[in-house]
């Protein structure tokens, strides 16, 4: 118990956090035939009890596979997943199948882009969620009903019982989301990993779950990693923020400061080339080049070829993070001495 | 791999069938009827080295059992020599000539070399085991090529024209489906005139064997197409107001390419077993051509195989050459799949 | 100078189901939509899935035919066209080269086995614009450069380029053939988001070069707005508003428009907004959409009159047009006062 309980410094005020995951140097390499794919290159952070952690990052980027390989839900062998993930004392890479399995889904669990294909078309919606049950938990199958019947309730699903006995084609995909938000909620569990939840759904279903989540997040208190590559919904939702690149975290700060003082200049160009009202009539700012191709990195920086500030030192150095300000990282040469103005 | 490789000698020794057998596949030997294969040694009685070579046989009848016998005189050494003037040929059936790539220079009288001894008639089997090759594995591509192109045509047509195109298509496909194959495939074949020179025959065999074909691939080509043409490269072609017929030609088959070929690979053995079936029930390939069907068609009885088993060889080449289309049918397949695995790092 | 007049517009998909695949359904993907694509203009569709707006530009460039209404084309020539059932010969070539399309997908509106040269050749050469094939490989090598390409591309295969490129091709071969309209449905929104910028200053900047028609569809409310001199709102196949650009965002009428610009995020996370968006359920099925407005379900507005009679479009300020009976009785009891 006070192995994982750290004391630690939270903006002005200093209170008993409960850190619950934590992930160092965390590689996951695939071969290809083209090439060795580093999807995720030493990547480092922590997630406390009753935070929302968000990973931002484009296409390629090494988010998905970040929360992949915490769920050890990638192969290894073929693939190689090296590293430290520690949840709650225990340390998962390396960890068995059957142990891995008590973790996965009960304490840790996920939430998928594309609710249409992540429900099997050809059973209920409620005997899936049953299927959570039985697998993890201790109720008899009356309560697990029950209690499933409840958690649609509280996620303002009309009509419980009825969905319960329907089939997924039979449901909107905002409805869908809701229900595999159900899904992750029944075992209780101390971490949700969302990977693009709100991506496939119109703006205005996006808003409805991402309220939703906000306040299943205040009742709850549970930690959530929300990976996405809308920093909109960021904004909306999250406590802190690593911005990921190439494989790679470039620059970890809480929310406002993010986009108050983006430090790297990726950030600051995402930011920037968002598409806003005042730019009507003139050309957008955007952000040269294309995402690097995942067998083809660049040397040093891996963002060096596109970054506007780029130096000869960003050309064959990779950038280690340092820490400019507290509660900030960010892995840019132009921060080595503590001021990158 | 290795079929491929087995394919590939299979093709060149076709080619070049006249020339590698030693007799003329259609040439008669009194004195070697029902021969057995004749063993082809290097050593004589006394262990020296002679060189390929073959004792001649002489026939006779054994008096108790009255079965012809063959007894090998091993007083004379024949040997067996390359690139041999023998019995005349048209070389691809362009030019004459009369060499072979191995064989004896004595008369068939006296001395012959058979790999795989010879039949009812004195023919070398080898031989015509190696000129039957011509017509097996050639309508296997023919009958294969056409019952593909027909296919993806149709398959094509239909599934982008849908509506009452479509319709008939698979109605008329489903109704010829419903056939028996090879009752099918042995009604067309009688309608095929008797009377026809045996070059016709082939190519109505070819033709009987594709009609059949045609339908399993259309239907495929058909799913692709369908959802193919939902594809926004296809919509794009349509708004440029590039035509149907090509956007079919031009986009929608090459990109059934990947399936055609295998398709084709996988498919080609059947035909080979086809033409073999027909023939070897007398409905196919007739004389004075030959084929690995029509071949086997002399191997039937019990009692011959029992006397004369190398008449069997040429069921030997069947199973090779459909294995190894199997075998290139299936490598292929697994080379066009774009769910290729990742391997061990 | 007009281009295209679309009156009254109805495109509905039959269901087919059962042995004899009779029709059992429809699903009404478009309902009486009128637009006007004039010369130099951009009009911007928006709205959220199932509204209708990809089926209105694929009815409007005739991959769709209409279940009803019309569609006028007006010639280069300026001879008028109705192209509402099928194509004239007489017409096709020159519609099928005035108007063109880009499409949402990047990795799909290329064909895989042709390399970009073949690609960018389609439309030239199926309206022959050059008698010699030398100088259209020039012509397609300076199409590369003016969006943004090498040259040398041409001679690669779709799979080698990233979305963002493959999305740059697709604008080449569409203003190959100088088209006076350009439909771009969603071009962007399968675009990673350091690359859309680019893509939407490109077209804008072609667009000043050659004052092309644009109609932009997007579920983007901030995109449409950058790329819109006008634009309409759609749901459930119903245009709810149309409105200059500026006066959409600064005034937007109907209750959906103002729903739908409180459901954009602000990126700003002092200032967190969705919380007060109250806009429950879900857009209903096109299959079955309810009676009278389209969305008097989930409307925090409802009247009672707004599940029987649907709005008629009403002009709440100079060219901006909203249907809704609120608005209606609002714009009514202002003209009296």
């Amino acid at each position: 118990m006070s192995a994982s309980s750290k004391l630690i410094e939270r903006g002005e005020r200093s209170e008993r956090v409960e850190r619950i995951l934590t992930v160092e140097n965390l590689k996951t390499y695939f071969r290809t035939p083209e090439g060795l794919v580093k999807a995720v290159d030493e990547v480092s952070f922590h997630l406390d009890r009753g935070e929302v952690l968000a990973l931002v990052g484009e296409s390629g980027c090494g988010k998905s596979v970040t929360a992949l390989s915490i769920l050890g839900l990638v192969k290894s062998p073929p693939a190689l997943v090296e590293g430290s993930i520690e949840f709650r004392g225990t340390q998962l890479i390396g960890l068995g199948p059957k142990e891995y399995r008590e973790i996965r889904g009960r304490q840790i669990s996920m939430i998928f882009q594309e609710p249409m294909s992540a429900f099997d078309p050809l059973y209920t919606v409620g005997y899936q969620l049953m299927e959570v049950a039985r697998a993890h938990m201790p109720w008899d199958d009356a309560e697990a009903k029950a209690r499933i019947i409840d958690t649609l309730r509280a996620i303002h699903i009309p009509d419980p019982e009825k969905r319960y006995s329907e089939y997924p084609h039979e449901m909107s995909g905002g409805m869908l989301q809701r229900i595999m938000i159900a899904m992750a909620l029944i075992t209780s569990p101390e971490i949700i990993i969302a990977d693009e939840p709100t991506t496939a759904l119109d703006v205005t279903i996006q808003a409805q779950v991402l309220n939703l989540m906000q306040e299943l997040q205040r009742d709850y208190h549970g930690s959530m990693i929300f990976i996405t590559h809308d920093l909109g919904t960021v904004a909306e939702v999250a406590d802190r923020v690593h911005v990921m690149y190439a494989g790679k975290i470039v620059e970890k700060a809480p929310v406002v400061e993010l986009f108050e003082d983006p430090l790297h200049p990726y950030t600051l160009g995402l930011l920037t080339s968002r598409v806003k009202r005042e730019y009507k009539g003139e050309s957008l700012p955007f952000i040269e080049g294309n995402v690097p191709r995942a067998d083809e990195l660049p040397e040093g920086c891996r963002f060096h070829p596109r970054c506007p500030r780029a130096m000869d030192k960003c050309r064959t150095l990779e950038p280690p993070e340092f820490s400019p300000r507290p509660n900030r990282g960010v892995a840019c040469w132009l921060w080595e001495e503590g001021d990158g103005r | 791999m290795a079929g491929l490789a087995v394919l590939t000698v299979l093709y060149l020794v076709m080619i070049l069938a006249d020339f590698i057998a030693p007799y003329n596949f259609t040439a008669t030997h009194r004195n070697f009827i029902y021969a057995p294969p004749t063993k082809i040694r290097f050593f004589d009685e006394d262990g020296r080295w002679r060189g390929p070579f073959v004792y001649p046989l002489t026939r006779s009848r054994d008096p108790v059992t009255f079965q012809l016998v063959f007894t090998e005189d091993r007083s004379r050494i024949v040997p067996v020599k390359l690139f041999v003037p023998g019995e005349e040929y048209k070389l691809m059936g362009l030019f004459k000539t009369n060499l072979h790539l191995f064989g004896v220079e004595e008369s068939p009288d006296t001395a012959m070399v058979l790999p795989f001894g010879a039949d009812r008639f004195g023919r070398c089997v080898f031989s015509r085991v190696l000129v039957g090759s011509q017509v097996s594995l050639t309508v296997g591509l023919l009958g294969t090529f056409l019952s593909v192109f027909i296919g993806a045509i149709v398959g094509a047509l239909s599934g982008y024209y849908g509506g009452w195109v479509d319709i008939g298509i698979q109605r008329f496909t489903e109704l010829l489906r419903s056939f028996p194959r090879i009752p099918l495939w042995l009604a067309l074949a009688v309608i095929v005139p008797p009377s026809w020179p045996s070059t016709w025959v082939y190519f109505g065999i070819v033709t009987v064997l594709s009609l059949i074909g045609w339908m399993g691939v259309a239907r495929v080509v058909r799913g692709m197409v369908l959802s193919l043409r939902e594809k926004e490269f296809v919509l794009a072609a349509q708004v440029m107001g590039v035509p149907s017929m090509k956007i079919i030609t031009k986009h929608l088959i090459p990109n059934t390419l990947s399936y055609l070929i295998v398709v084709s690979t996988l498919s080609i053995p059947g035909m080979i077993l086809g033409e073999s079936t027909i023939s070897f029930l007398g409905l196919g390939i007739k004389e004075p051509m030959t084929s690995w069907g029509l071949l086997l068609k002399q191997a039937q009885s019990l009692s011959e195989l029992q006397s004369h088993p190398w008449l069997m060889v040429p069921g030997l080449f069947i199973i090779v050459a459909v294995l190894s289309f199997n075998f290139v049918g299936d490598a292929l397949r697994d080379a066009v799949d774009p769910y290729r695995t990742v391997e061990k790092v | 100078m007009k281009i295209l007049a679309v009156r009254n517009l109805k495109k509905y998909f039959p269901i087919r189901s059962g042995v004899f695949l009779q029709v059992t359904g429809w699903v009404r993907a478009l309902q009486a939509v009128d637009l006007d694509i004039e010369q130099g203009v951009t009009v911007g569709i928006v709205g959220e899935s199932g509204c209708g707006k990809s089926t209105l530009g694929r009815t409007i460039v005739k991959i769709y035919e209409p279940t009803a209404g019309s569609i006028t084309y007006h010639d280069p020539d300026g001879h008028v066209h109705d192209i509402t059932r099928g194509l004239p010969r007489k017409v096709r070539a020159t519609f099928r080269r005035d108007v063109q399309m880009v499409f949402q997908n990047p990795y799909d509106s290329l064909d895989p086995r042709m390399t970009i040269r073949d690609i960018i050749r389609e439309p030239i050469d199926t309206h022959r614009l050059f008698a010699d094939s030398k100088v259209a490989d020039e012509y397609v090598g300076g199409l590369l450069t003016k969006v943004g390409l090498y040259p040398e591309y041409a001679r690669r295969y779709p799979h080698e380029f990233s979305g963002g490129q493959r999305q740059r091709i697709a604008i080449a071969r569409a203003i190959s053939v100088k088209p006076r309209l350009l439909i771009c449905d969603e071009p962007t929104s399968a675009l990673d988001v350091s690359v859309q910028s680019q893509i939407i200053n490109l077209l804008k900047d072609l667009q000043r070069e050659t004052n092309m028609s644009l109609i932009f569809i997007s579920h983007n409310l901030d995109v449409v707005y950058h790329m819109s001199d006008r634009i309409i709102v759609m749901y459930l196949g119903h245009v709810l508003e149309s409105a200059p650009s500026h006066a959409l965002f600064d005034r937007p009428a109907h209750p959906y428009t103002q729903a739908l610009m409180a459901a954009v995020p602000s990126w700003n996370p002092r200032y967190r907004k969705l919380g007060e968006v109250k806009l429950e359920g879900e857009p209903p099925s096109p299959i079955n959409p309810p009676p009278g407005c389209p969305f008097h379900p989930r409307c925090p507005h409802r009247l009672d009159v707004c599940d029987r009679v649907m709005p008629e479009a009403v002009e709440v300020a100079p060219a901006h047009l909203c249907a809704c009976h609120l608005v209606a009785d609002d714009t009514a009891r202002k003209a009296k006062a």
